[in-house]
C-alpha cells in the first residue's frame, strides 16, 4: 500500500503554492476558514501517521485535539504565554497517550480493544468537560478566546490579524507535515511498517516494538494537540464537541478515504471536507450530513484504497501509457 | 434515596438487564463477524421510534414493541446485505467506518422526519406494585421480567438448539465451520438480523421510560462495546456479566456523583481491567 513518494512531492508543492497564494489574494474571513481547514488537515495527517504506518487504530483521537484546544483556550483567556500553552497541551496529550499506549500494548490488546478504549476515553472527556462547568464553561465551552500575542526570540509577535495568523498557521502546519513526512520515510518509518507487517520478526531484528508503538502514539497525540491548540484562537471558542466521537470518527474517515499511509491524502480530504462543511452546511445541514454519510459508505465499499489513490487510478486511465520498460 | 433500598436495587437490576439485551445483540454480531457495528446503538433508537409511530397509530404497545423488533431486525438485515457483507475481508476499520456512515444516515433521516427534540411514548402500565414493601412502577417490573425472559431464551437458543450450535461453531472457527458445510454467509446474515432485533426490542421497551431522540443510540453503542471489552466474548454470559459490571457500577455511582464523573470511573475500571485481564473478566481465554 506504499506508493511512490515522488508523485506526492509534486502534489505537496502544488498545495504549498496554493496555500501561500491564498494568503495573498483571498479575503480575510476566508483565510480564517482556510486556516481552520488546514489545521484539521494536520490532525488527519497525524492520525494517518499512527494508523497508516504502524497500524495503530485509535477510535478516539479527538481526545488530544480537544485537550490542546481547551488548554490553549483556557490559558489564553488567563493571559498565559501561548507558546507555553501549546507545549503544555502537547505534553499532557503525549502523557495520556503514553499511559494508554503502555497499558494497551503491554497486554497486547487487540486492535479493536485498543480502539474501543480510545473511543470510550474521548466520550468520557467530552462528558467530563461538560460537567466541569466552572472551568470549562460546560456545553457552551470557553468563548471569547483572544488571538495570541507573545514575545519570542526577543520579538513581539502580535497574531491578531487573520492574515498574520493564517501565515503563522501555515508555517507551523507545513513544518509539522514536513517533520511527519521525514519520520515516515526514515528508518523509524520503516520500523513502523515492520510493526504492521510482522511484529515478531521485528523483535528478532533487535527493535523494541513497544518503544516504537509508544513513540508513534505519542507523536500522533502531540500533533493532534498542536492542531487543536492552534485552532481555538481562530474561532475563539473551545467546545465539548472538539473532544467527541463525531470528530474522532470523522478523522478516521478522512484517513481511510483520503488514503491510509499517504499522509497527504487525509490532509487534503480533511481540509476540503471541513471547508465544504463550513460553506455548505449552514444551509443544508441535515441533507449535507446525509449525503456525506452516503458517500462514506459508498466509498468504503467501492474505493477502499482511498480518494487519492482512486484519483491516481482515474488519472492513469486517462493518460497515455508509459513504456512498459520505464520501471514502475 | 436509600442506596441499598429496594427501589434503587430494582433500578440497578433493570438497567443491567436492558443493557444486557443490547450487549448480547452486539456480542452476537461482534463475536460472529468481528464487525464493529457503530450503528448498533441506532438499532435501539429505531426500535424506540418505530414503537412511537405505531403507538401513535393506535397500536397496542406490546404489539408495537414486537413489530419494532421485527422491523429493526429487517433493517439490520438490509445493512448486512447492503453494506457489511462486502467488507468482511477489508478489516476492522472499514466495517467500522461504513457502519458509522450508516449510523450518520440513519440519524439524519430520523432527524429530518421527526425533528431533533425528545419524544415520549406513554407508559403502557401506569400502576405501581408493592414489592418487598415498597411501591415500584409495575411497568419497570414487567420490563425486567421480559428482559430476563429474552436473555434466557437467547441462552437456550444458543446452547441447546441446532441453530445455536451453528452460530457458536461459526463464532469459534469460521473456516472449520465452513469446511463442515455450514453456510457462514447465512449465519452472518441471520446473526446480524438477530443482534439488531434484540437491540430494537430493547429500544421499544425503553420508549416509555427514556427520552427518545435521534442521538440516543450513542450512549448504548459505546456502553455495549465497553461491555464486550470488559466481559469478553467467550459466551453470551460474558456479555451479561459485562453488562452487570458496567450498568451496575454506573447506576450505583450515580447516587453519589454526577453522571459524567461516574462515566470517568467506569472508563478507568475498564482500562485497569484490560490491563489485569485483557481477555475480559468473564472469559477464560
Amino acid at each position: 500500500m506504499i506508493r511512490k513518494r515522488t508523485e506526492h512531492r509534486n502534489l505537496l508543492l502544488i498545495i504549498v503554492a496554493l496555500l501561500l497564494l491564498s494568503g495573498i489574494f483571498a479575503p480575510e474571513y476566508q483565510l480564517d476558514l482556510l486556516a481552520t481547514a488546514v489545521l484539521y488537515g494536520l490532525f488527519a495527517t497525524s492520525v494517518d501517521f499512527s494508523y497508516g504506518y504502524a497500524g495503530i487504530l485509535n477510535m478516539g483521537s479527538a481526545l488530544y485535539f480537544g485537550l490542546g484546544a481547551y488548554i490553549t483556550g483556557y490559558g489564553l483567556k488567563a493571559g498565559i504565554n501561548p507558546i507555553l500553552l501549546i507545549l503544555i497541551g502537547m505534553a499532557v496529550s503525549v502523557a495520556i497517550a503514553l499511559i494508554i499506549g503502555y497499558v494497551g500494548f503491554r497486554v497486547k490488546a487487540s486492535q479493536v480493544h485498543f480502539g474501543i478504549i480510545g473511543l470510550a476515553l474521548t466520550l468520557g472527556f467530552e462528558q467530563l468537560t461538560i460537567s466541569l462547568y466552572d472551568i470549562t464553561g460546560g456545553s457552551n465551552g470557553i468563548t471569547n478566546v483572544p488571538r495570541p500575542t507573545f514575545s519570542l526570540f526577543g520579538m513581539e509577535w502580535t497574531l491578531t490579524s487573520p492574515t498574520v495568523y493564517y501565515y503563522f498557521v501555515i508555517c507551523v502546519v507545513l513544518l509539522s507535515f514536513f517533520l511527519l513526512w521525514k519520520l515516515a520515510n526514515s528508518d523509524f518509518g520503516r520500523a513502523m511498517l515492520a510493526l504492521r507487517h510482522d511484529e515478531t520478526k521485528m523483535e528478532t531484528m533487535g527493535y523494541n516494538p513497544l518503544k516504537v508503538k509508544m513513540s508513534v502514539t505519542g507523536i500522533t497525540a502531540a500533533f493532534s494537540a498542536l492542531s487543536g491548540a492552534l485552532f481555538v484562537p481562530i474561532s475563539g471558542i473551545a467546545y465539548p464537541g472538539l473532544f467527541g466521537v463525531t470528530l474522532s470518527m470523522s478523522v478516521l474517515i478522512w484517513v481511510a478515504l483520503g488514503g491510509t499511509g499517504t499522509l497527504i491524502g487525509p490532509f487534503i480530504l480533511g481540509a476540503l471536507l471541513k471547508l465544504s462543511e463550513s460553506t455548505l452546511s449552514s444551509n443544508f445541514e441535515e441533507i449535507y450530513m446525509l449525503i456525506i454519510g452516503l458517500i462514506f459508505v459508498t466509498m468504503v465499499i467501492l474505493a477502499p484504497e482511498g480518494a487519492i489513490n482512486l484519483l491516481k487510478r482515474l488519472i492513469g486511465w486517462f493518460t497515455p501509457q508509459r513504456s512498459k520498460n520505464a520501471g514502475n | 434515596m436509600d442506596v441499598f433500598g429496594i427501589e434503587n436495587v430494582l433500578n440497578i437490576i433493570t438497567s443491567i438487564s436492558i443493557l444486557a439485551v443490547v450487549a448480547v445483540g452486539l456480542y452476537i454480531i461482534f463475536g460472529l463477524m468481528q464487525v464493529i457495528n457503530m450503528a448498533h446503538g441506532d438499532m435501539v433508537m429505531l426500535g424506540a421510534y418505530v414503537t412511537l409511530v405505531l403507538t401513535q397509530a393506535e397500536f397496542n404497545f406490546w404489539i408495537a414493541a414486537l413489530l419494532a423488533a421485527l422491523i429493526v431486525g429487517l433493517i439490520g438485515g438490509l445493512i448486512e446485505r447492503g453494506v457489511v457483507q462486502f467488507l468482511y475481508k477489508s478489516g476492522n476499520l472499514s466495517t467500522m467506518l461504513a457502519t458509522w456512515g450508516v449510523s450518520i444516515m440513519l440519524q439524519q433521516i430520523v432527524k429530518l422526519i421527526f425533528g431533533p427534540q425528545g419524544q415520549f411514548v406513554d407508559v403502557p402500565i401506569m400502576s405501581m406494585t408493592n414489592i418487598f414493601g415498597v411501591d415500584y412502577p409495575t411497568y419497570r417490573l414487567v420490563l425486567l421480567m421480559i428482559c430476563i425472559a429474552i436473555l434466557a431464551t437467547v441462552f437456550f437458543l444458543l446452547k441447546k438448539t441446532r441453530i445455536g450450535l451453528l452460530v457458536r461453531a461459526t463464532m469459534d472457527n469460521t473456516t472449520m465451520a465452513e469446511a463442515m458445510g455450514i453456510s457462514t454467509k447465512q449465519v452472518y446474515f441471520f446473526g446480524f438480523i438477530g443482534g439488531s432485533a434484540l437491540a430494537g426490542f430493547a429500544g421499544a421497551l425503553l420508549s416509555p421510560i427514556a427520552n427518545i431522540s435521534p442521538l440516543m443510540g450513542l450512549d448504548y453503542v459505546t456502553k455495549s462495546f465497553l461491555v464486550v471489552v470488559i466481559g469478553g466474548v467467550e459466551s453470551m454470559l460474558s456479555a451479561v456479566g459485562g453488562s452487570a459490571i458496567i450498568a451496575g457500577i454506573q447506576n450505583l455511582l450515580n447516587n453519589f456523583m454526577d453522571a459524567t464523573q461516574s462515566w470517568i470511573i467506569i472508563l478507568v475500571i475498564v482500562i485497569i481491567t484490560t490491563w489485569i485481564r485483557p481477555q475480559g473478566v468473564f472469559s477464560k481465554r
